[in-house]
């Protein structure tokens, strides 16, 4: 089965909404979720995800904070602020436009 | 993200790094293990998940390079954008740079004097730990505020306190090098074996004293200085165990010491401990018997340290050792029935405030007064930025028309005045180089310039900070200015002045009011300081200036003894009279000037006493050759002088002590009268004569009651010879050194100094001050002309077209002339005024350093004050004449 590294442009929108979804979580957390329910079809290269995961941070999407998880080591989780979710619904509603017109095109082109 | 986070971001990253760090060995760990759980050994599996994370290193500067990029990006546009506009204002970029590199090295040197001096740690282990130990007599407290120590009473401290963790004692000691090549005088020091240990120092080569050479009679070892090793035996490491000839007895060389190793030099220890300029040999303390024995007052003569235990106020150390000088004068009053009103009492002062309290002050003024430079020079670079705004308001005004948002123009403002601040401080880098250069070279002995003095990393800092501090002042405001900004109306009346009218002109003319405020203040600080100085120089030292030549003797002990000693000066003196042009020559033990301390001092009793009374004067002890008085040409207010062959039973008095003794009896019948030296036991002695009285210790001192025995009664080996001369006396120096060595050229005749260069010295650090303070003073003044006529220009520039209109409707130029020069002079006297308070408040609060001025004094004040009205009228002058020159027909056709 063919493997999408590159995931340019949707990342964001992907970590927004399994955010959203499951609350707070760690980068490695959020790299097997994307990997686990795309079937691993898509996969998030790290080199993306922590520089995507700081610019969100920065725009104020998303706020990290220091945890001790249950196995007691020290991970960063991320969560999804207000400003995070009224982006996330506008990159969706952005997202199913697109791809309902590329979905449009490819159909009756 | 704000501006000032990015800054901080910027020097952050070794922070964020470690955070991103740890993000990252946390995916890493996690994927290793979820490999592991799928089968994988630990080792591929920890390989795998390396190698899926990517290079960790270009992912880490990505992170970073996100929040950094753009912003150092549009950073260096303003930067670049800064730079071309002070290129297209060069006399605006001199000027401000000029300024700042002033302000910013003179600061920088002061304080890299300041921080040696109150900041940086003394190069000991724990030297918090250290103090200085002295002693007080309550009742003797107003005639001696501290004594130094016996040797009884250290070791009896240094025994039975609680509070120390040692207590190692020291004093002067000089040798004459002989053996190798010309004699040499050392400066040296007899100090207990424990000193280095409890200073935490270690010898470059070889060791320190041990315990049991510390003994009379074992005591011929020495370490010496690197200085001298280098100096004298071309540091040769095979120095160690080699045999010096030192006063003529064979001493061994056992340790080298590192180069710098301070020791107090001087009188830092105590003002009765006077060790010389440096110290090139150590050599054991080695108390004798009678340095040892209980009863002996004389001995009051070491410097002590001692290292508390740690954790121990001095408060607690004090008080304890009280308890100890209590059981130690109980003794003593089972001996001496003296002592029967006598209390002893201790003293301890930490090794830091020893060394550097004399001079605490003294920095501290000056700190004040070049950090009023430096505050002086920012307001007129505000001044001239607030002008140059003005100037580009046009360009401002179209940026903002054309969509610049104003907090850009903002930064582009703050970035601008923080680049004319960067290349300022980087021009004071000199600038501090080559003051802190001359401050050395000028500065008086006492000045910590010498000890540890350089441009280093604290210093540096402290620079920057005073360039970013200056730089965000200086912009501030002009920034303000366009903050509240009327740039939209600027475009519509033609850019002529954005802030139009009154705003910007108030605000520039109080800029000039305060800064000759601050200008005033220390031009009446500097003129005070002047006046002191003159006084002191004018003040009646007691004996003449001109023309006297002296020389530093010291006789080996080996060679010379008592008669032998005698007959050297004789001999010496009479042949030095001989020589042409001498008019007359003497010796004296301790020349005036040339020891801040009193060095032997004796009490003094009248014959009658038979009980040792403590309002009986104590006198500074001199042994005088005939000839001294008058080749010094100190007066003779009644009797004779000392003669040749003096019998050891007749002495001269100082005017002083003569009516301590006895306040109301004419001089002339002091003559024959008798007193006791020393002890009520001893035999009386006779007064022959009466002399004037001598500032001996400082000039700005009182002179104190003196007391002068013949030389055959206190026949000491180190004496200063002095000349009277008929022609330069340094002409002669080469005739006498000549005599000197034709009898023993064993003899170091090193220091040959004429009595102007010692009352110069005496006067340096004071003259020091008075010259810095008076630099800055007048330098400011410069800056506060410069301010002056940039506003005074300014306004002319600004009503040209207005003064147009007065002069095409008749009025007279003369008037036009008056009216720009009063415009120009009123923030100068409002700041003449303010600037008086401000002097009145600062003169009170360096009342110490005025000798015979008060601190409103009104010549320096009126000086201050004309001198700046008239310099002020000046610089109004130029730009007023212009104004009454314009031709109106020219500037009614101006835009």
């Amino acid at each position: 089965m063919p493997r999408y590294d590159s995931l340019h442009g949707t990342l964001p929108l992907l970590v927004l909404k399994i955010l959203a979804r499951r609350g707070p979580l760690h980068g490695y957390a959020i790299t097997t979720h994307v990997e686990g329910m795309s079937s691993d079809v898509l996969r998030v290269e790290e080199g993306s995800l922590y520089p995507a995961l700081h610019r969100m941070e920065e725009a104020g999407w998303v706020k990290a904070r220091w945890r001790v998880t249950e196995r007691n080591r020290r991970a960063r989780l991320y969560e999804i602020t207000p400003r995070g979710r009224r982006q996330l619904a506008a990159e969706e509603v952005r997202w199913q436009a697109v791809t309902s017109a590329v979905g449009h095109i490819l159909k009756h082109a | 993200m704000s501006w000032i986070s990015r800054v901080v971001n910027v020097f952050r990253t070794s922070r964020v790094d470690p955070e991103l760090d740890e993000e990252l060995q946390f995916h890493v760990e996690e994927r290793t293990e979820a490999l592991m759980r799928d089968g994988l050994p630990r080792k591929a599996a920890e390989a795998l998940a390396l190698r899926q994370l990517g290079r960790p290193l270009r992912l880490r500067e990505e992170s970073r390079d996100i929040k950094l990029l753009p912003w150092l990006d549009s950073l260096a546009q303003d930067v670049r954008f800064a730079l071309r506009g002070l290129r297209k204002s060069p006399s605006f970029a001199f000027a401000a740079v000029c300024t700042l590199a002033l302000g910013i090295g003179a600061n920088t040197a002061i304080f890299s004097v300041v921080y040696a001096a109150l900041f940086k740690p003394l190069p000991y282990t724990n030297p918090d730990e250290l103090v200085a130990i002295s002693v007080y007599v309550p009742q003797l407290q107003s005639r001696f505020p501290s004594l130094a120590i016996r040797p009884v009473d250290f070791e009896e401290f240094r025994r039975s306190n609680r509070v120390f963790a040692d207590m190692a004692a020291i004093r002067e000691r000089n040798f004459t090098l002989t053996g190798r090549g010309e004699p040499e005088r050392l400066y040296g020091a007899r100090v207990s074996a424990n000193l280095f240990p409890l200073l935490g120092v270690q010898p470059q080569l070889g060791r320190t004293f041990l315990r049991e050479e510390d003994v009379e009679g074992h005591e011929r070892v020495v370490v010496i200085s690197h200085d001298l090793w280098r100096r004298r035996f071309g540091a040769d490491p095979s120095i160690i165990n080699r045999t010096l000839s030192l006063d003529g007895q064979p001493h061994i060389v056992i340790g080298v010491m590192p180069a710098g190793f301070l020791f107090p030099t001087g009188k830092q220890l105590h003002s009765h401990v006077e060790l010389g300029p440096r110290i090139d040999v150590w050599k054991p303390a080695a108390f004798n018997q009678y340095e040892l024995s209980l009863e002996e007052l004389n001995n009051f003569s070491w410097g002590v340290v001692g290292r508390l235990k740690p954790g121990t106020p001095p408060q607690v150390a004090q008080a304890n050792l009280d308890v100890i000088a209590q059981s130690i004068v109980e003794r003593m009053r089972a001996k001496l029935s003296a002592f029967d009103e006598v209390e002893l009492r201790t003293l301890i002062t930490p090794l830091r405030d020893v060394y550097f309290g004399s001079v605490h002050q003294s920095l501290v003024m000056l700190m004040g007064a070049v950090g009023l430079l430096l505050v002086i020079g920012c307001v007129n670079l505000v001044n001239l930025l607030l002008a140059r705004l003005n100037s580009r308001s046009r360009e401002l005004a179209t940026r903002a028309a054309l969509g610049a948002p104003r907090s850009r123009l903002v930064r582009q403002l703050i970035t601008e005045s923080v680049v004319v601040a960067v290349l300022g401080g980087a021009a004071g880098i000199p600038v501090a180089a080559w003051g802190t250069r001359v401050l050395i070279a000028l500065g008086p002995s006492d000045f910590p310039a010498g000890q540890a003095m350089w441009l280093n990393g604290p210093v540096f800092l402290f620079a920057m900070t005073i360039v970013l501090g200056a730089g965000l002042a200086v912009g501030l405001v002009p920034a303000t200015e366009i903050a509240r900004g009327h740039l939209h109306g600027n475009l519509k009346d033609g850019g002529r002045g954005m802030t139009t009218g009154k705003g910007s002109g108030d605000v520039r003319r109080a800029l000039v009011t305060s800064e000759v405020a601050l200008c005033t203040a220390l031009l009446v600080v500097a003129g005070l300081l002047l006046r002191g100085f003159v006084n002191l120089m004018r003040v009646d030292k007691g004996f003449e200036v001109e023309r006297v030549l002296s020389v530093d003797l010291a006789l080996s002990g080996e060679r010379y003894q008592g008669s032998q000693r005698v007959a050297f000066y004789r001999d010496l003196l009479d042949n030095v009279r001989g020589l042409p042009g001498v008019a007359s020559a003497g010796a004296i033990s301790i020349l005036p000037l040339t020891s801040e301390s009193e060095g032997n001092t004796t009490p003094i009793f009248l014959e009658a006493d038979t009980k040792v009374r403590l309002d009986r004067p104590v006198a500074p002890y001199r042994a005088v050759t005939p000839g001294y008085f008058a080749a010094m040409g100190i007066p003779l207010a009644a009797g004779r002088f000392l003669e040749a062959e003096e019998p050891a039973s007749n002495v001269v008095v100082s005017e002083r002590l003569a009516t301590h003794l006895w306040p109301d009896t004419q001089l002339s019948s002091v003559v024959g009268r008798r007193i006791k030296i020393g002890e009520v036991t001893d035999d009386p002695t006779t007064i022959v004569g009466v002399v004037g009285d001598v500032r001996a210790a400082a000039l700005d001192r009182d002179p104190v009651p003196a007391l002068y025995v013949p030389y055959t009664r206190a026949r000491m080996a180190a004496m200063t010879v002095v000349i009277r001369t008929t022609q330069e006396p340094e002409t002669l120096a080469a005739a006498v050194r000549a005599q000197i060595w034709k009898r023993d050229n064993s003899i170091p005749v090193e220091t040959m100094r004429t009595m102007r260069e010692i009352v110069s010295e005496s006067v340096a650090p004071r003259r020091f001050q008075t010259a810095l303070v008076l630099l800055f003073a007048l330098l400011a003044l410069g800056l506060a002309l410069v301010g002056v006529y940039g506003v005074t220009s300014y306004a002319v520039a600004r009503q040209t077209q207005e003064i147009g209109v007065r002069l095409a409707l008749g009025a007279q130029r003369s008037d036009l002339l008056r009216s720009v020069l009063a415009q120009g002079l009123r923030p100068v006297v409002a700041g003449l005024l303010v600037g008086l308070v401000l002097a009145w408040t600062a003169a009170t609060a360096i009342r110490s350093f005025l000798f015979g001025v008060a601190p409103l004094d009104p010549v320096a004040l009126g000086t201050v004050s004309a001198a700046l009205i008239l310099t002020a009228a000046m610089a109004c002058y130029l730009p007023a004449r212009r104004a009454a020159r314009i031709d109106p027909v020219v500037a009614l056709r101006r835009d």
